[in-house]
């Protein structure tokens, strides 16, 4: 399984939106996945306990220190184009 | 009879009435409505009541931490400190509508006010109203805001609890202000974010619109922001933990200074002054941390059942949805909003202090950061680096001038520490507010259909590519 985590300044909005749209996405492609939300601050000192975590792309250098998590930046968080593109190719990598 | 009469009763008061099974309630039918497995409903109520649990630690602490401060400005300078933030804003709000017995009608307006909302995009024929409002932390606390706002400026002296044609009144503006405002602000965000295809559900839609409009008057849209830097160390503020502890340290541990060390009573043996102003400072942090994590909580499973539910109901309706969402657009334009907006809160607060005004304004991170973020990055899209500082700049003077205005009628009860400080609340709802205290309920009925003919005059501006906004169509 999967474990996601979205993040964003509160982890209350725009990482809820994320999400969401991850966990839509990843059950079209197929995946089996858990997806959290968290606040960037607390995102930072969790995201070593998971797989993959996706931020706003402005948000990505905050993650320099997350162990085996693959950080994904996102430009636009609600589109699911980009959310898949990133997540299979953060996957293959 | 009675007997049925007085378990109908103990029903409405012991479970309708109690704010945490109420929205779990919702949560549980929301769910099996969307042919979710029961056990997974159950879950979902009891997340919902746990958030819920959590949120109000959270709401509690923060009165505590932060109420003897101002007790203790108020003893010794008769000024009264309150905080325009928006957690503080729904604190005062819950804990004193929990103090009314009247808590639960808080998910009342919210769910009226998201029937409303669904309403209005089922006969957007008529309506023209094209977006619904997904912002579920939003949603509650606007919610709890408003009600608290009116009631006390309207029932306030009757100390009963909220009588249900305000509960309706309340819930019926909430819902036209989403639908109407986020309906609003849709063409500028589809410019900020290249057609993203979404619109703002927040606390500045209104605000975003004015910047987005005045920002070409001052400034030239091609000298971006994005092409500026901004200092490096103000990085450390994406994160919220840490942006919270400094900016209360700042503006409140500057107060505990004022009021000198023999105001306080802690352990003389384990602390110096300073190392307990810190910690009480850093003690906001905590409690926003709780309240955020209680907020999430329950807000997931609202947001999840609410979104499942207009899904079905509304196939091409536009998302209303975080400020935030907009600034991956605009990396840059949050961090100048943020700079020059609290210069114009910084300049408004010491003339507060210069006018002795008997309300004086802490600054809040989150009025700071996302309110001002996003009309910078709005501004900026029309406007440019010269639109993206100004606006921000009287922005913030109107958040601490508008807040303390609409303050000074809702002081009294001790369990109110601030306002939601945001650009709308500072403008639109301060002043119904302060109208409702002299005309009552009658102004936010008229308000209702006067905000509804603004989608009418949008749609007569561009008939023909109106809908083509919606996904659907």
């Amino acid at each position: 399984m999967l474990k996601v985590l979205a993040a964003c300044g509160n982890g209350m909005g725009s990482s809820l939106i994320i999400k969401m749209k991850i966990e839509k996405v990843l059950k079209d492609m197929g995946l089996d996945c858990e997806v959290h939300h968290a606040s960037v601050g607390q995102a930072k000192s969790d995201a070593r306990n998971f797989d993959l975590v996706l931020v706003s792309h402005m948000l990505v250098k905050e993650f320099s220190n997350s162990g085996k998590a693959k950080i994904i930046g996102l430009i636009n968080l609600l589109s699911e184009q980009e959310i898949r593109d990133k997540v299979e190719a953060a996957l293959k990598s | 009879m009675d007997l049925l009469l007085n378990a109908f009763l103990g029903f409405v008061n012991k479970f309708l009435g109690q704010a945490p099974l109420l929205l779990g309630t919702v949560v549980f039918i929301g769910y099996l409505l969307l042919g979710r497995k029961s056990y997974e409903a159950l879950a979902g109520f009891i997340k919902t009541f746990v958030g819920f649990k959590i949120l109000q630690v959270g709401t509690g602490g923060l009165v505590a931490t932060f109420k003897p401060i101002i007790e203790s400005l108020t003893a010794k300078y008769g000024i009264q400190a309150l905080v325009i933030d928006p957690y503080f804003g729904q604190t005062s709000a819950t804990e004193f509508l929990d103090t009314m017995g009247s808590l639960a009608f808080v998910g009342y307006v919210m769910m009226i006010a998201f029937a409303f909302n669904i309403l209005l995009v089922a006969f957007r024929k008529f309506t023209k109203i094209r977006t619904l409002f997904i912002t579920g932390h939003i949603m509650y606390q606007q919610s709890a805001v408003l009600l608290w706002a009116l009631y006390w400026v309207i029932e306030g002296t009757t100390g009963k609890p909220v009588s249900a044609p305000l509960v309706v009144v309340t819930g019926l503006l909430m819902g036209t202000y989403w639908s109407v405002m986020s309906n609003l602000i849709i063409e500028a965000t589809q410019e900020v974010t290249d057609g993203a295809g979404f619109t703002i559900g927040h606390q500045q839609m209104f605000g975003a619109w004015v910047a987005y409009k005045l920002g070409g008057l001052l400034g030239d849209k091609e000298h971006d922001v994005n092409h500026v830097e901004t200092p490096g160390f103000l990085s450390i503020l994406n994160d919220n933990v840490v942006a919270n502890s400094l900016i209360m340290t700042l503006f409140v541990g500057v107060i505990m200074v004022i009021l000198g060390e023999e105001t306080f009573t802690y352990n003389r043996a384990n602390y110096f002054f300073a190392t307990y102003i810190w910690e009480t400072c850093a003690f906001f942090a905590v409690y926003i941390t709780i309240l955020l994590t209680g907020v999430r909580m329950f807000v997931a499973e609202l947001t999840a059942s609410f979104q499942g539910i207009s899904d079905k109901l509304l196939k091409g309706a536009v998302p209303a949805v975080d400020c935030a969402v907009t600034f991956g657009f605009s990396p840059q334009a949050p961090t100048f909003g943020f700079i020059f907006g609290f210069f114009g809160q910084l300049v408004a607060i010491f003339t507060l202090i210069a006018i002795q005004s008997p309300v004086l304004i802490i600054a809040g991170f989150i009025c700071l950061f996302f309110d001002n973020g996003t009309l910078a990055v709005f501004a900026n899209k029309a406007g440019g680096r010269r639109a993206a500082a100004i606006i921000p700049f009287i922005a913030g003077l109107i958040q601490v001038f508008g807040s303390a205005l609409v303050l000074t009628f809702l002081v009294g009860p001790p369990e109110v520490i601030g306002w939601m400080g945001m650009f709308d609340w500072a403008t639109l709802f301060a002043g119904t507010t302060i109208l409702s205290k002299y005309l009552g309920i009658l102004v936010p009925i008229v308000l209702i259909p006067l905000l509804l003919i603004i989608p009418q005059l949008q749609y007569k501006r561009h008939a023909e590519t109106y809908f083509t906004t919606m996904r659907d169509q």
